[in-house]
């Protein structure tokens, strides 16, 4: 019964570190696809395709995009909570909250660089 | 040349925005140097202010309110500033190394002077014929660029007859700082005949 003893020496895997940049990749990846498919569809003609309701093929992906990546970003807390359970020690108390931060920072910044999709013209000239 | 005498609605709010930051990041500026000063003179004055208040409403909130507010604002005066589809006067702008070809919709061709008519909404289909330009007329809208394989649309609006001096906004070779073109607004009553003169002297 060795392990009825906790050590306190062991420490948090390197490999844990990677939830502290979950939430803000979710974040890019929604960052570059809206900025790259925004320019692309301008350019492909896709503001003049009507999608279904009278909004366009462009601004039709640009919300499923957008909505993805929130999605996304907010379907992290399950799997967040369920490892960060196994993390010992101090310094799993402090990557748990330093995880749960940025990654609630990241979905609240996701919802608000992409909320323009909804409502701003999408292409000009 | 300036951005500062606005001669048309667009430039006029670009230029409001430019004098709100100033007077807004002055205001900033001289209550952050207020503060500090304060905390120089009276070492415990703001000892009782406790750092959640600093942190969370002077780090936090503060910013986020400000920058809330001016993108409440300046997203739809950009929206306001787009070519819309209403039959607008379009002319054609080409730059190249280093220079301005204008055209226009009944023919001919003009270099370095743009000729639109005042008082009505012009539209400039932007394009290059090498690397990348910008085409700025500071006082008559915002810049855009000129970029090969594709037309990007500028509004313009001169509100007055005159003529506004534009110049390359973005670094384009060695001739860059020299590459400036100038729009010429005509009365709208006059245009026609103006641009058919200016067209004449060029021998087309």
């Amino acid at each position: 019964m060795t392990d009825a003893i906790p050590s306190p020496a062991r420490p948090v895997s390197g490999l844990h570190l990677i939830w502290l940049v979950a939430g803000f990749s979710v974040w890019a990846s929604g960052f570059i696809l809206l900025y790259g498919l925004h320019a692309l569809g301008c350019r492909w003609g896709w503001e003049e395709a009507a999608f279904l309701g009278g909004i366009s093929v462009n601004r039709a992906v640009l919300i499923g995009v957008y909505l993805a990546h929130i999605a996304a970003g907010a379907a992290l807390w399950l799997p967040l909570h369920a490892a960060a359970k196994r993390w010992p020690g101090e310094g799993g108390v402090f990557l748990k909250s330093a995880s749960v931060l940025l990654t609630v920072a990241a979905v609240v910044s996701t919802i608000w660089i992409g909320a323009p999709v909804l409502f701003l013209a999408a292409c000009a000239g | 040349m300036s951005t500062l005498e606005p001669a048309g609605p667009a430039a006029r709010e670009i230029a409001l925005v430019w004098w709100v930051m100033l007077i807004g990041s002055g205001v900033v500026l001289a209550l952050v140097c207020g503060l500090f000063l304060y905390a120089f003179k009276n070492r415990t004055g703001l000892a009782g202010v406790p750092e959640r208040v600093w942190l969370i409403g002077g780090g936090l909130a503060f910013p986020i309110v400000v920058l809330i507010a001016l993108l409440a604002w300046a997203l739809p005066s950009g929206q306001s500033m787009l070519p819309r589809d209403d039959g607008a006067f379009r002319v054609e702008a080409e730059a190249f190394q280093w220079g301005w070809r204008f055209g226009y919709p009944e023919g001919g061709e003009t270099l370095t002077v743009l000729h639109i008519p005042a008082g009505e909404p012009v539209d400039v289909a932007i394009t290059t014929a090498d690397v990348i330009h910008a085409f700025w007329v500071p006082q008559l809208a915002g810049k855009i660029d000129a970029i090969p394989g594709q037309t990007n649309v500028l509004r313009l609006f001169a509100e007055e007859p005159g003529l506004y001096r534009g110049q390359c906004a973005e670094f384009c070779g060695i001739g860059h700082a020299g590459m400036d073109f100038a729009v010429q607004a005509h009365e709208a009553d006059d245009y026609e005949a103006a641009l058919a003169r200016v067209l004449e002297e060029a021998g087309q």
